[in-house]
C-alpha cells in the first residue's frame, strides 16, 4: 500500500517533469506575441504613428463586419470541399497499401506527397497558365472538341474559383494524410488482424470496423489540424486572386483579410482583432469536432 | 525506388556544381573587361564633378556600410559607380519582395529597431510613407536637396501635406499607348506616332479606333485594365480629399468604357500580367499597351522578339504617369551622411543618371539627363523611335500630382467592382455602392457619401 | 488465378497511375521551368527542358548566394526537426499516460497554441526577439522546436494506439525510472511515429518563409524560401532563377522523405494478405 502511493506520487511529478519543456518555450516564445496581438486589438494604430487606445470599438466593430463572417464562410467552405474528398481519396489508397501487396508502393506513395513540396508561386502561374484567358491551355482543349459555351472566363466565376482552391488543397494534401493514416495503420497490433481472419472477415469489413476505429485518435489529429490548418488557409487563394480574394471575394479567407487589414491598409488594430476573433472561432469548432469524435470513440 | 531517386538527384546536384564551376571560370574574362569600362567611366565622373561647381567637389572619404531596402533591384545597377567615388562605403541591398515590403517594415520602424539607413516606397504606398514621416527632410541642412533639375511630379510625390521633402527617385515613369506600327499600318492607313496619337485623343475617339480594329480581327487592348493606368490622370481631384472619398467623373466614365470594350471584345478578356497578357507583345492580333515607362522597360522590350522594330509610342487621350519607386532616409539612421551619399548619387546626379539611363533604357528622374539622352539614337525595338523625346514632351504636358496614401487599396477595390460591373454581374449602381462598401470596409474614418 | 483479381488490380494501378500523373505532372514542370527563360515560363506551358538553365543559374547567384541560404536554412531545420522530434515525443508521453493535476487545461493550452494565427502576432515576434537579443540569429526558428504542439498532438495519438499501460506497468516493476522508461522503452516504440512528424517538420521548417523575412534583417542570414522570392523581382524579370532556386530547395526534402520513409513503413503489409 505504501509503495504504491508513493509511486502515484513520483508518476504524476514524472507527467509534470516530460511537459515542462513544451510550456516553458511556450510562455517565453509563444505567450509574449500572443499578448502583444490581445494589446493591439485595443488599439488604433496604422503601424507608424502612435497608437491610440479605443477600447472595445475594434470588437463592436468586428460583430457587424459583413466581409468577416464572408471571410469566414469561404475559408471554411473550401476547407469542407477539400477535406472531404481528401479523406475519402487517404482512407482508400491506405487500405489498397496495406491489404494488397501494390508494388511500388513506395513510390507511389512518396509521388503522391510530392504536391505539397509545390510552392504557391508556381501554383498561381501554374493554374493561370491552365484556365486564364481564351487561349488558355483548358480552353485551347474545350474549343477544339467544340464544348457548347466555350472558350470560359474561368476567373469570372465564384463557383469555379472557390473551387479550384479547394482542388489545389487536396491534390496538395492527400498524400499526406495517406502517409499519416499508414502512421497510425503501423501502430496497430498485427494480432487483431489474425484474429479477424479467424473470425472470418473481409478486407474491407476488417478495414471499416478493425483498421478505422483503432485509428481514430489518428483521425482526430487529422481532422482537427487539418480543420485549424483550412481556416488560416492564405498561400493558394492569395495567389491565384492576387491578394484580393477575387472574384467577387469568392476566394478571401480570413487570414487574407486579416493581412490586408493590417499590412495593406494599416489598420494593425483591427487586424488584431480579426486575429482573435478567428482563434475563436477555430478553437470553438474544434472542440466540438473534438467531443463529438472522443465520444463516438467511447461509444464504440 | 529511393535509390534510383537518390541517384537522379545525386547527378543533378553534381550537374549544378559543374555549372557553379564553370560559372567561377568563364566570367572571369568578362570582369575584366567590364572594369576598364568602368573605369574610364569613372575618369568620365570625376573630370565631370570637376567641371560642375558642386559641393562635394572632393568627396569627403566617407567609410561605413550602408544598409539599404529596396522593393525592386534596380538600385543595385548604381553601387559600382558609387563605389569608385566612395570605395570605403559598403552598400547592402536588400532585395524584399513587393509584396511583404511592408510587413517587414513595419515590426522594425515601430520597435525603432532594426530598420535599414534608406527604404523605397512602391507608388501604391509611397504617400502613406512620406505622411508618417519616418523619412528625414532633405532640405536640412545635412542635405539641402537641389531638385531644380528633377521633374516636378517626382519631388512633388515626395513631398507631404507639411511641405516638406521626404524622399526622391532615380526613375520617372510617364505614360504612352505602345502600339504596334504593322497593324497601325494596315488597319488605320499610317503607322506615325502623331498621326496615330491625333486619332486617339478622346477616349470616343479610342473607342471608334477599336471598333475599326475589330472589323480587322484586331484586338485593340491587351486588357482594359490597363486603361486605368492613364484615367487615373484624367481626374480633377485625388481619391481622398478632407478624409472624404472623392469619386471623380473620370473614374464613372473609365467603369462605362470598360463595360464597351468587354462587351464589344475589344480586349483579350485577361488581368494584367496573365499569360496571355504577357505573349501579347508577340502576337499577331493585339494593337496596344497602355502602359508607363515601366511597361516597356519590363513587358515590351524584353518580349519583343519577332516583333523587334515594329512596336511604338504615342499620346492617348490624356498625358499620365503610374507607378515608380521613391527612396528616403530613415530618420533615425546612424549614417546619415553615407546615405545622404548614395540618395544623392543615384537621384540627383545628372552625369550619373545619364549613364543609366543609356545604359538600362530607362527614363530617369532628372531632367537634364533626360533631354541628353533624346538627342542620342532611338529604339530598336520602337523602330527607331527614340521614347526619350516621347517622354520629355509627355512630362511637361502632366496634369498636377493626385496621389495619395490611399491609392494602393482604393485602386484595387475600384478595379473590382468596375470588373463586376464590365462583365454584368452588377449593374452600375450597384456596383459604386460596392465599391464604397469596400474602401468604408478598409479605411473606416473615412467619409463616404 | 480467376479474373476477377486481375480486373480488379488492372483498376487498382490505373487508378495509382491517374493519381501518380496528377501528382506528379504539376511538380515536374515546375523543375522544367528552371531550365527556360522568364518570357517562355509565363507564356507556355513548357513541357520539355530548355536551354537556359546556365543563364538561370548565373541570374540567381547574381541576385543571392543561394548556397549560403541552403546552409542557413539546414543550420535551422535540423536542430529544429530533431527538437521537435524528442521534446515532441516526450511531451506526448506526458500527456497520454500520466494524470496530473490540471492535464486537460494544459492540453487545451498545446491545442490552442496551434490556432494562433500568425500574421500579425509576427510584429510582437520581431518586438520579443528584439527584446531577448536573438534578431539575425537561428535560435527564434530552433527552440520553438520545443514547443511544436502538433507533433505533441500526432504522437499523443500514436502512444495511445501503441504503448499500453502493462507494458509501462511491467517495466516500473523491473525498476525502471520514469525517464528509463520513455528513453528506452516508449521511444522505440513510437519511432515510426517521429519519423512521420520529422518529415513534416523539416519540410514546414525549410519552407517557412515569413517568419525568417521579417527576423533577419542581414542578407547572409536568410533562408532559401526568402532568397527565392528575392530572386523573382518585382516584375516578371527573372522567373527562370526563381524556378531553378526552387528546384534546388527542393532537392533535401525529398533525400529527408526517402531517408525517413524506410523506418515508417516496417510491418505495414501484415495480417491480411491472401
Amino acid at each position: 500500500m505504501k509503495r504504491k502511493t508513493k509511486y502515484c506520487h513520483n508518476r504524476k511529478w514524472a507527467g509534470y517533469l516530460f511537459i515542462t519543456p513544451f510550456f516553458l518555450t511556450f510562455l517565453i516564445f509563444g505567450l509574449y506575441p500572443v499578448l502583444y496581438t490581445l494589446y493591439l486589438s485595443f488599439q488604433k494604430w496604422d503601424g507608424l504613428s502612435a497608437a491610440k487606445y479605443v477600447g472595445w470599438k475594434n470588437f463592436q466593430r468586428i460583430l457587424q463586419d459583413k466581409v468577416f463572417y464572408l471571410s469566414l464562410w469561404n475559408s471554411f467552405r473550401i476547407w469542407l470541399f477539400n477535406f472531404i474528398p481528401q479523406m475519402l481519396t487517404a482512407l482508400f489508397l491506405s487500405a489498397l497499401f496495406t491489404f494488397n501487396q501494390v508494388k511500388g508502393m513506395k513510390f507511389f506513395r512518396a509521388v503522391f506527397y510530392l504536391p505539397n513540396l509545390v510552392t504557391a508561386a508556381s501554383i498561381g502561374l501554374l493554374f493561370n497558365l491552365l484556365f486564364d484567358g481564351n487561349k488558355s491551355v483548358m480552353n485551347y482543349i474545350l474549343v477544339s472538341l467544340k464544348f457548347p459555351g466555350a472558350p470560359f472566363s474561368f476567373f469570372n466565376s465564384q463557383v469555379f474559383t472557390s473551387g479550384l482552391v479547394s482542388y489545389i488543397q487536396w491534390w496538395m494534401w492527400f498524400g499526406y494524410t495517406v502517409v499519416i493514416i499508414m502512421a497510425g495503420i503501423t501502430t496497430i497490433d498485427s494480432r487483431i488482424y489474425d484474429a479477424a481472419q479467424v473470425d472470418g472477415a473481409g478486407k474491407t469489413k476488417t478495414y471499416l470496423y478493425i483498421t478505422i476505429p483503432l485509428i481514430k485518435p489518428t483521425l482526430i489529429y487529422l481532422g482537427i489540424t487539418s480543420l485549424i490548418g483550412g481556416m488560416q488557409l492564405f498561400d493558394v487563394p492569395a495567389t491565384l486572386s492576387n491578394g484580393n480574394g477575387d472574384p467577387r471575394k469568392a476566394v478571401l479567407t480570413t487570414a487574407m483579410y486579416l493581412y490586408n487589414q493590417g499590412f495593406k491598409n494599416h489598420n494593425y488594430g483591427y487586424a488584431a482583432v480579426i486575429s482573435v476573433g478567428l482563434f475563436f472561432i477555430i478553437a470553438v469548432i474544434s472542440a466540438f469536432a473534438f467531443k463529438a469524435l472522443e465520444r463516438k470513440g467511447e461509444m464504440n | 525506388m529511393c535509390k534510383k531517386i537518390v541517384i537522379l538527384i545525386l547527378t543533378v546536384v553534381i550537374g549544378l556544381t559543374l555549372i557553379s564551376c564553370n560559372k567561377t571560370t568563364t566570367p572571369a574574362a568578362p570582369t575584366d573587361k567590364e572594369k576598364s569600362t568602368t573605369s574610364e567611366k569613372s575618369t568620365d565622373d570625376t573630370s565631370k564633378t570637376d567641371n560642375t561647381s558642386q559641393p562635394e567637389k572632393k568627396p569627403e572619404i566617407l567609410s561605413g556600410t550602408l544598409e539599404i531596402w529596396s522593393s525592386g533591384e534596380e538600385l543595385g545597377r548604381f553601387v559600382k559607380g558609387f563605389n569608385e567615388i566612395y570605395p570605403d562605403i559598403t552598400i547592402n541591398i536588400t532585395v524584399v519582395p513587393n509584396a511583404d515590403f511592408i510587413a517587414k517594415l513595419t515590426p522594425t520602424l515601430a520597435s525603432g529597431q532594426g530598420a535599414p539607413d534608406i527604404f523605397t516606397g512602391e507608388s501604391d504606398y509611397v504617400k502613406y510613407l512620406v505622411e508618417a514621416g519616418y523619412w528625414d527632410d532633405l532640405r536640412l541642412e545635412q542635405y539641402q536637396a537641389k531638385t531644380e533639375d528633377v521633374w516636378e511630379y517626382i519631388v512633388s510625390v515626395g513631398t507631404d501635406a507639411g511641405g516638406v521633402l521626404r524622399a526622391l527617385s532615380w526613375q520617372s515613369s510617364p505614360g504612352s499607348i505602345m502600339y504596334r506600327r504593322d497593324l497601325a499600318l494596315d488597319a488605320l492607313g499610317t503607322d506615325d506616332p502623331q498621326e496615330v496619337g491625333a486619332m486617339l485623343a478622346t477616349n470616343e475617339e479610342m473607342l471608334k479606333v477599336a471598333e475599326k480594329l475589330k472589323a480587322k480581327d484586331i484586338k485593340m487592348f491587351a486588357s482594359w485594365q490597363d486603361i486605368f493606368n492613364m484615367q487615373f490622370s484624367n481626374r480633377k481631384q485625388p481619391w481622398v480629399v478632407d478624409d472624404k472619398l472623392i469619386i471623380d467623373d473620370s473614374m464613372l466614365e473609365f467603369m462605362d468604357m470598360a463595360k464597351i470594350i468587354m462587351e464589344k471584345g475589344y480586349d483579350l478578356g485577361v488581368d494584367p500580367w496573365a499569360p496571355e497578357w504577357i505573349a501579347a507583345v508577340e502576337s499577331k492580333d493585339t494593337f496596344c499597351y497602355v502602359l508607363p515607362s515601366w511597361g516597356y522597360q519590363f513587358v515590351v522590350k524584353p518580349g519583343a522578339n519577332t516583333t523587334k522594330g515594329k512596336w511604338a509610342m504615342c499620346q492617348g487621350p490624356v498625358p499620365y504617369v503610374k507607378g515608380g519607386t521613391w527612396l528616403g532616409i530613415y530618420k533615425d539612421s546612424p549614417n546619415k551622411k553615407l546615405a545622404w551619399a548614395f540618395l544623392e548619387y543615384c537621384c540627383l546626379n545628372a552625369k550619373v543618371l545619364q549613364d543609366y539611363g543609356a545604359e538600362y533604357g530607362e527614363f530617369v528622374s532628372v531632367k537634364s539627363a533626360n533631354h541628353a539622352l533624346a538627342k542620342g539614337e532611338g529604339e530598336e525595338v520602337l523602330g527607331g523611335q527614340n521614347p526619350f523625346v516621347f517622354y520629355n514632351e509627355q512630362m511637361n504636358k502632366l496634369p498636377a500630382d493626385l496621389m495619395t496614401g490611399y491609392d494602393g487599396t482604393i485602386n484595387g477595390a475600384f478595379l473590382s467592382t468596375t470588373k463586376d460591373y464590365a462583365t454584368g454581374v452588377l449593374d452600375k449602381d450597384a456596383a459604386i455602392a460596392q465599391f464604397k462598401e469596400d474602401v468604408k470596409n478598409a479605411y473606416p474614418d473615412l467619409t463616404i457619401e | 488465378m480467376n479474373k476477377k483479381p486481375t480486373f480488379s488490380l488492372a483498376l487498382m494501378y490505373g487508378f495509382l497511375i491517374i493519381l501518380l500523373i496528377v501528382s506528379l505532372v504539376p511538380f515536374y514542370l515546375m523543375i522544367i521551368n528552371g531550365t527556360h527563360n522568364s518570357f517562355d515560363i509565363v507564356t507556355k506551358l513548357n513541357l520539355l527542358p530548355g536551354y537556359s538553365l546556365k543563364d538561370n543559374y548565373l541570374t540567381m547567384q547574381s541576385h543571392v548566394n543561394i548556397w549560403r541560404g541552403f546552409v542557413n536554412s539546414l543550420c535551422i531545420t535540423i536542430p529544429y526537426t530533431l527538437l521537435s522530434g524528442y521534446f515532441g515525443a516526450m511531451t506526448a508521453f506526458g500527456f497520454a499516460k500520466y494524470n496530473f493535476y490540471g492535464k486537460k487545461f494544459l492540453f487545451g493550452i498545446v491545442m490552442a497554441s496551434m490556432m494562433i494565427p500568425t500574421q500579425v502576432t509576427l510584429i510582437g515576434f520581431y518586438h520579443l526577439n528584439l527584446r531577448l537579443g536573438l534578431l539575425n540569429s537561428y535560435w527564434p526558428f530552433i527552440i520553438p522546436g520545443l514547443a511544436n504542439a502538433t507533433t505533441v498532438f500526432f504522437l499523443r495519438a500514436i502512444v495511445v494506439q501503441s504503448i499500453s499501460d502493462n507494458m509501462l506497468e511491467a517495466a516500473r516493476i523491473e525498476g525502471c525510472s520514469e525517464g528509463y522508461i520513455f528513453n528506452h522503452i516508449v521511444l522505440p516504440c513510437i519511432m515510426p511515429g517521429v519519423f512521420t512528424m520529422s518529415i513534416f517538420n523539416f519540410v514546414a521548417s525549410w519552407n517557412n518563409y515569413i517568419g525568417p523575412l521579417i527576423i533577419m534583417t542581414r542578407n547572409e542570414m536568410y533562408t532559401m524560401p526568402v532568397m527565392i522570392a528575392m530572386i523573382k523581382g518585382l516584375y516578371l524579370s527573372n522567373y527562370g532563377a526563381m524556378y531553378l532556386a526552387i528546384a534546388i530547395s527542393v532537392i533535401p526534402i525529398i533525400l529527408v522523405f526517402c531517408f525517413f520513409s524506410k523506418y515508417i513503413i516496417n510491418g505495414l503489409t501484415v495480417g491480411v494478405d491472401k
